[in-house]
């Protein structure tokens, strides 16, 4: 709009109330109005003059009412007595665009309403606008007439009919005439805090905000704004479904019954409020009784149930919210036949410890249940020395609290001291064992049996406690607990195998430490040692687990001859003098009825040989440790040996399962066919990497130089891997304390 | 027509007074969140005088809602720095229809506090508009012109970014109510500076 040059032209509208009364009035009377217009001559005519509207040039962007003001003040002073007229307001009415010479133009009109009409004189000033009345100028207005320019015509027209819409609407009229800003303002309050603020404000309240710049003074107020605290609800927006169920329903157990009397009835001290009928303890207890069904019946010595409870086969190990068995219950209560059916018929272990490590022992010495712990010294396992976590015996913790028959227990418990020992039976390969003291009952170690087996300290390294049923043989480790081991053989042989449990009888043995170095094995002098590892050997070889040459077997047969039957007799020892039955014990098993009646005569041969030969020694452990020498150089010697099974393609289309041995020793590993004792592969260390399957149920083995690939599925593939790093070295201190729960210490 | 308003007691300066006289104190547990309070004429000399006294207080004062016009562009907001500006701009804004010349018939309560200026239904349950002491510019109070000698009160406020502003146009009841308004506001201000935020 007029940016060219910057200047805007528009016309203004000067009008004003002839009197106060036509500002009230809901009816436009035109007359009511005067407006100022200019008289200018009409081109042409020389006498004949034209009206038209005032029109100025502003600055385009400035202070347009500002501006349209002062033009009106200064075209009025010609006719006010050199005052000028002073404009309310200044109402933009309308655009309009114009016609002619600059046609598509748009100007505006604006409209300046002043006050009333006052009685001074008009004076009239040629070439000054002069007030018409609006109804006169009306009257001889149209579009067509000579008396005013176009434009001004079409504006007077616009001009009426904006005035009588102004009259319709309430106040608009009044408003149009209201006093200027300027004569109504009363009080303004700037907030220091914006620019400009500050400068409007009288100068002694400066002192109030003194120092402070309009930024500062912002972010103290914003300060206070902020919260001191907030506190978020934390469910919200967390999707909790609302739901109406009732948490808990109290009926009154009197509705019904009529007025009570309320003269008896008592309001409970306020301490009392928090440990109501209703507290959470009570709940926690009711949850106990449907949870633990077997420590209940057991704490309340309900024997009926307990022993029903028993027959469905429910854990008499499992711990409570509060981590106590049935025993303890029992122990603790004093329930005699309780303790009783959880010992024998539950078969629950005497030395149970509950979560903070005391044994049933320890509760019915406490308790003073002279009967309980009687029952259970007499168990044959159980631990009389057994200490709780401060260290106490069951007899001082008896002596500490005094309860019930205290003095009677205490004698029990001293009774006790003085009695002998239950033993177990530590078998050696051949057969023959050693009765060693319990002194722990069931928690004895197998540090302290090794200890009960007076070995010498030398000998004591060489061997270690084996559990070994039929078909599976663990090695243990010393602070293993072997009478605990029995406890569990079921367990431990259906984790380990697919063997019906049943069938395997597990028994303590006394054998070689599967990490014995051959090395050290090597300089074993003492006789009884030898005597131990040389019954073991011979085990091994006649079970068939010493896969070798046949000559090899023949010199070990002939080596047996000697150390069983002394020197050879040629009348003594003839042909027919290694029968079958003979034969089982030279030679290995499997070999008794295909081969060896063929060995027969090479196996006398060396026999006579050994014999005469002055060369060799014939002290027994001499003769041992000859036969020792002949076994360290077969593969399998010392193994400790698992069971699993392996998969081959025995033809295009059809798998056969094979299964087999696998022995681990401080050489490698080796595979042998269970059925032929056939050795399969024999890896050494370096030669083979291992890596165990999915969830332990089978391991891998790869050749390091060739593309062998062997799975051996089988239960005890941790086991074997565990015991193939320890013994290659491979195992790290860190894995070591991740040892397994059964064996290979 | 001077409303008595209701006066606010921060704890630390009132409460002893207010346990004296009443066995149990609602307004000290409640801290300045209490609307129940003594009532007391608020004179703004005092209020200036009792220096941090005024820092909970709230004046509370009856006015008609005219109406507003939001979020001006800020070149506009520019152009009504000065007072009379705004006053022309609200005139033109009425000429136009843009607001109305009088307002509804609905009274309605102000509230003056240091935090700033808070206008709420009569039952103080609805708050209509709440203005944050930092974001207002300026209030202006002024006659409106049309021969009843009615007062506006114009309250110009800004957004936090400083972008846009907007005109809240009330009606007050008289003029010294008019002018009460404007004094608590300029001693709010005043507060604003002088108080530390604990």
């Amino acid at each position: 709009m007029g940016n060219q040059d910057n200047l805007e032209e528009l016309f203004v509208a000067v009008i004003r109330p002839k009197n106060q009364v036509s500002l009230s009035s809901k009816e436009y009377r035109a007359k009511s109005y005067e407006i100022l217009l200019v008289e200018v001559p009409l081109e042409g005519k020389e006498k004949k003059r034209k009206k038209v509207l005032l029109a100025t040039k502003v600055l385009a962007g400035g202070d347009r009412t500002r501006s349209i003001l002062d033009y009106v003040d200064e075209i009025t002073k010609p006719i006010s007595n050199n005052q000028g007229l002073i404009g309310k307001r200044v109402v933009h009415m309308k655009k309009f665009t114009l016609n002619g010479d600059n046609e598509g133009k748009e100007v505006s009109l604006f409209i300046v309403p002043l006050g009333v009409k006052d009685n001074s004189k008009p004076c009239y000033n040629a070439g000054s606008p002069s007030f018409y009345c609006l109804q006169d100028m009306m009257r001889v207005c149209s579009e067509t007439s000579a008396h005013f320019s176009p434009v001004t015509s079409r504006m007077l027209l616009a001009l009426d009919k904006w005035l009588a819409e102004q009259h319709t609407v309430p106040h608009a009229i009044p408003a149009l005439f209201r006093p200027a800003p300027v004569e109504r303002v009363k009080t303004t309050v700037s907030n220091p805090a914006y620019g400009g603020g500050l400068e409007h404000r009288p100068s002694e309240e400066e002192g109030l905000h003194m120092g402070y710049t309009a930024l500062e003074i912002r972010s103290k107020m914003m300060s206070l704004e902020k919260a001191d605290v907030c506190v978020l609800n934390p469910l919200y927006g967390s999707d909790l479904q609302y739901t109406n169920r009732v948490d808990k329903v109290i009926i009154n157990p009197y509705f019904g019954l009529g007025a009570p009397d309320y003269s008896k009835i008592q309001i409970p001290k306020r301490e009392k409020w928090q440990h109501g009928p209703n507290s959470v303890s009570e709940d926690k207890e009711r949850q106990w009784v449907d949870d633990f069904p077997l420590h209940r019946s057991a704490c309340e010595g309900d024997t009926e149930l307990l022993s029903k409870l028993l027959d469905r086969d429910l854990s008499v190990k499992q711990l409570d919210s509060d981590h106590w068995a049935p025993v303890h219950y029992a122990c603790w209560h004093g329930k005699v036949e309780a303790t009783s059916l959880l010992l024998d018929k539950g078969k629950c272990n005497p030395n149970l410890l509950n979560g903070q490590l005391s044994s049933p022992l320890h509760f019915a010495a406490r308790g003073g249940h002279a009967e309980i712990v009687k029952l259970l010294l007499q168990h044959p396992e159980i631990d009389r020395h057994i200490e709780d976590q401060q260290k106490r015996s069951p007899l001082q913790v008896c002596e500490e609290n005094k309860q019930n028959e205290w003095e009677e227990t205490v004698k029990l418990l001293q009774q006790a001291n003085t009695k002998p020992y239950e033993k177990v039976r530590i078998y050696r390969m051949d057969g023959s064992y050693r009765s060693v003291e319990l002194k722990h009952g069931n928690n004895t170690t197998v540090q302290q049996i090794m200890e009960g087996m007076r070995l010498s300290q030398e000998s004591q390294q060489y061997f270690t406690i084996w559990i070994c049923s039929e078909n599976l043989n663990l090695q243990l480790k010393p602070y293993h607990k072997p009478l605990q081991h029995l406890r569990i053989w079921t367990e431990i042989v259906k984790d380990l195998t697919m063997l019906d449990p049943q069938r395997e009888n597990p028994q303590l043995f006394l054998r070689r430490d599967v990490r014995l170095p051959l090395e050290v094995e090597k300089k074993v002098e003492d006789p009884l040692s030898i005597l131990i590892l040389f019954d073991e050997a011979r085990h091994c070889l006649l079970k068939g687990l010493f896969p070798s040459p046949d000559s090899k077997l023949i010199t070990l047969a002939s080596l047996l001859l000697q150390i069983i039957y002394g020197n050879y007799e040629s009348k003594k020892h003839k042909q027919g003098f290694l029968n079958e039955e003979n034969l089982r014990s030279i030679v290995p098993i499997s070999k008794v009825k295909s081969k060896a009646y063929h060995w027969t005569n090479r196996i006398l041969y060396e026999y006579k040989a050994l014999s005469t030969s002055e060369g060799v020694s014939k002290e027994m452990h001499h003769l041992q440790r000859l036969f020792l020498q002949n076994c360290w150089d077969i593969p399998t010697y010392g193994a400790a040996f698992f069971t699993g099974q392996v998969y081959t393609k025995a033809s295009a289309s059809n798998h056969k399962v094979i299964r087999v041995l696998v022995g681990v020793n401080t050489k490698g590993l080796h595979l042998m066919n269970m059925e032929t004792k056939v050795l399969l592969i024999s890896l050494e260390y370096g030669a083979f990497m291992w890596q165990l399957g999915h969830a332990d149920q089978y391991f891998q083995i790869h050749g390091v130089e060739n593309k062998m690939k062997i799975i051996v599925q089988t239960k005890q593939a941790g086991l074997i891997v565990k015991l193939l790093m320890k013994l290659s070295g491979q195992m790290t201190p860190s894995d070591k304390s991740l040892s397994d729960k059964y064996a290979y210490g | 027509m001077f409303r008595k308003v209701k006066k606010r007691h921060s704890s630390s300066s009132s409460q002893s007074s207010e346990i004296s006289t009443k066995s149990k104190s609602v307004d000290s547990s409640l801290g300045g969140l209490s609307r129940s309070s003594t009532v007391a004429s608020l004179d703004t000399d005092s209020t200036k005088s009792s220096g941090n006294n005024s820092s909970d207080t709230c004046a509370e004062f009856r006015v008609k809602y005219v109406g507003a016009i939001e979020k001006l562009q800020f070149d506009m907001s520019r152009t009504l720095q000065e007072p009379l500006d705004l006053i022309n701009y609200i005139d033109a804004a009425q000429q136009d229809g843009k607001l109305p010349f009088v307002p509804g018939e609905e009274e309605m309560i102000l509230g003056v506090s240091k935090y700033g200026v808070k206008v709420a239904s009569l039952d103080q349950c609805d708050v209509l508009h709440r203005h944050p002491l930092y974001l207002i510019v300026r209030m202006l109070c002024y006659d409106d012109g049309l021969g009843a000698g009615k007062n506006l009160l114009a309250l110009k406020t800004t957004d936090t970014q400083q972008e846009r502003c907007s005109v809240w146009v009330y009606q007050c009841s008289c003029a010294e109510q008019a002018q009460s308004i404007c004094k608590v506001l300029s001693a709010s201000f005043d507060c604003a500076l002088t108080s530390e935020k604990s």
